[in-house]
């Protein structure tokens, strides 16, 4: 049991906040978002007791209006501590984490905090780093000036740990509980706010901050550097490409035909047509699709946590920025960007580490135009039906590549443009951010590094998957229905067939028909079974031939632009709507991309008959 | 000695500085909190991302800094 029923851990970013939460309550964790904002809200039990640990956004300071940096996190922060948010009990205690190495920054927030009059812990942590390189705390005279307790530790050896434990009463390997004593009863306003000169602490003696990390500098020198420096940043996004590609894509197919002779198996001992088709066509096949994804999630996501924990990202983030500003967007988007050309779905949920509300979301918004892998079999199957393979500067580029290219370009053009607009409408007010800490390189711990992994898929297969299966028996009942006989209708006279003859004559301007009409419906399922559904469609495996025939040319090139502009993806949708927490944003995103596709490929049928 | 006073975003790489004055904004607590408090000495480390940054020393750590933001920080040159 514990003494406290609600902890709350506070402190700046990057003082290993997130490792000290990991080690507390280990696997017992809810991740969720909190009400009407876009930031993420993690909740723990403490092992060994009943107490609830709540993980509160990193922030530098609690003071500032609205406008500020990080303006949602503070406000979450500040309204988490007084108690004002909605379904959640104010703090019985805080945890209030302190980077021993950054100490005379961080006496700032450290007096926000305090101010909040909860029992407070100080808990310094790095201090192995901080006397590795010849610094020194005396933690007395600081508990003497903050009012506070104060333990000194090292999260990522766990040494210090069990005093922790023992201010939230936990067991400690004694047995026994204490109850520290909470000696800021009374806090002085004196030196609440923001910082206004050099750190005090200093000046007392109590704190010598420690020499710099000669590494972290010399690695900036390359890492930073004017040529060497894009060098680098061009490496590591090319390893993030291929691994994207060619560890994470083949693991994917792996894991999907492993999956699929699973359902084959399961499918052996099921009876009656009806059942077996919903069992294995209908929610085996929505579980497939939604697992098919986890090993290209868990890759990016760990890739991306190396980059962010050892401090690589912040530098690529300064490398990147100058070219994404230009598009209103910043430098940390680019590598989200790049991911979302595998899928926009770990992409989005890759945006967490832009702190800026206004670049995330611009993020978030744009990533589905980028060319995803689900798109790709469809662009295989008809530029090799239509673009004839000749070449175009000699046998380095032919004519079906530049096409391939040139839908890449499309997609890539269509989200940097988005970005401008929304840059200028929609998301002006809000501010981006100007500023980047480059905090000092360190290897990654990789026990907190698998906790959060762990997390990514459980929020992934709990989430998104719950929208996908549902989607995926609503699209199944609408193809298979109604049933004549005690037999499922073929797909061409189902609910989904009837869908397809009432939405024939808004396709009709853009050269499709009504076989093409009810496979992008089905795309809402699953993006890349278009082609096999056209094959149903049309009975036929030439299914090439079958669109020569049906749409032509023209209508192809429609069919190319609209399936790389519109937005077909429930998984995406459903991503998108737990990542900004409201539905407001997804049916934007549905509402526009589906305008610019239908504008885009409507024009470029009627250019197309106009032209070949 | 007004006229030794400039913007922090006029600094050349290696230039060393103390900060003057720093002009009212929304983001004048953050930046305080990152270490641009006036008093405080900092040092251009070198200019990034062709120009639009700035990598600026200050409180022994390292920030890079938009040149909007460099420039509502006002310091005096040192050395």
């Amino acid at each position: 049991m514990g003494i406290y029923r609600t902890v709350a851990i506070i402190g700046p970013p990057n003082v290993g906040k997130s490792t000290i939460f990991n080690r507390l309550t280990g696997l017992r964790q809810k991740v969720g978002n909190y009400s009407g904002v876009t930031v993420e809200q993690h909740e723990g039990q403490i092992k060994g007791t009943h107490t609830k640990l709540i993980d509160l956004p990193g922030v530098w300071s609690l003071e500032g209006d609205e406008s500020s940096h990080s303006s949602e996190d503070q406000c979450v922060a500040v309204r988490a501590l007084r108690g004002e948010i909605e379904g959640q009990p104010r703090p019985e205690a805080v945890l209030l984490i302190l980077d021993a190495t950054q100490l005379h920054r961080q006496m700032a927030l450290a007096r926000q905090v305090i101010s909040h009059e909860l029992p407070t812990l100080v808990v310094v942590n790095m201090v192995d780093l901080l006397a590795a390189r010849q610094g020194y705390l005396d933690p007395l005279s600081l508990a003497q000036t903050l009012n506070s307790p104060v333990v000194m530790v090292s999260a990522g050896t766990g040494s210090g740990m069990e005093s922790i434990q023992r201010f939230i009463g936990a067991k400690t390997p004694l047995g026994k509980k204490h109850l520290l004593p909470v000696m800021q009863a009374h806090v002085s306003q004196r030196h609440v706010g923001c910082p206004r000169s050099k750190s005090e602490i200093e000046n007392e003696g109590l704190y010598r901050r420690p020499l710099p990390s000669i590494w972290s500098r010399r690695i900036d020198q390359v890492a930073l550097h004017r040529i060497f420096g894009p060098a680098l940043f061009f490496i590591v996004t090319l390893a993030v490409f291929q691994t994207i590609f060619h560890v994470a894509a083949p693991a994917s197919d792996l894991f999907q035909n492993g999956l699929t002779k699973l359902g084959v198996w399961l499918g052996a001992y099921i009876h009656g047509s009806v059942m077996h088709s919903l069992v294995i066509d209908g929610l085996w096949a929505g579980v497939v699709s939604v697992l098919t994804y986890l090993p290209q999630i868990l890759l990016l996501f760990f890739v991306i946590a190396l980059l962010e924990d050892t401090g690589y990202m912040a530098r690529a983030a300064v490398i990147a920025d100058r070219t994404m500003v230009r598009f209103g967007l910043s430098g940390r988007s680019f590598l989200p960007l790049l991911s979302a050309y595998a899928c926009a779905v770990p992409a989005i949920m890759a945006t967490r580490t832009i702190a800026s509300r206004r670049d995330r979301l611009t993020t978030i918004l744009v990533a589905p135009f980028m060319t995803c892998s689900a798109r790709l079999p469809l662009y295989t199957m008809i530029i090799a039906a239509f673009i004839p393979d000749r070449p175009v500067i000699g046998e380095f580029l032919g004519l079906r590549a530049c096409a391939m290219m040139g839908l890449y370009g499309l997609g890539m053009v269509a989200a940097l443009i988005t970005s401008r607009l929304l840059h200028m409408s929609l998301l002006r007010k809000d501010d981006s951010s100007f500023a980047i800490e480059l905090p000092e390189y360190r290897m990654p711990l990789w026990h907190s590094l698998g906790i959060n992994l762990l997390d990514r898929a459980r929020i992934f297969v709990k989430q998104v998957g719950t929208v996908i299966l549902v989607t995926s028996l609503i699209v199944w009942i609408l193809a298979n229905f109604p049933v004549h006989h005690g037999q499922l209708s073929p797909i061409g006279d189902s609910y989904l067939g009837s869908v397809g003859n009432a939405i024939e004559p808004a396709l009709r301007p853009l050269g499709l028909d009504r076989n093409v009409g009810v496979a992008l419906l089905t795309a809402f399922a699953a993006r890349e079974t278009v082609v096999s559904t056209l094959g149903t469609l049309y009975r036929t495996p030439q299914i090439g031939v079958a669109l020569r025939g049906s749409i032509g040319l023209a209508g192809a090139l429609s069919l190319l632009v609209f399936f790389a502009l519109a937005m077909q993806c429930t998984s995406t949708l459903a991503t998108v709507r737990r990542e900004t927490n409201s539905w407001r944003w997804p049916l934007f995103q549905l509402v526009y991309m589906s305008t610019i596709a239908y504008t885009a490929a409507w024009a470029t049928f009627h250019l197309s008959l106009w032209l070949l | 000695m007004k006229q030794d006073t400039i913007q922090l975003s006029e600094l050349a790489a290696g230039d060393h500085a103390l900060i003057s004055q720093m002009e009212e904004n929304p983001h004048l607590c953050y930046l305080q909190c990152m270490g641009f408090c006036p008093g405080a000495h900092v040092e251009m480390i070198r200019r990034v991302s062709g120009g639009s940054l700035s990598i600026y020393r200050v409180d022994d750590a390292d920030v890079a800094l938009r040149q909007e933001a460099a420039a509502m920080i006002s310091v005096r040159m040192e050395g």
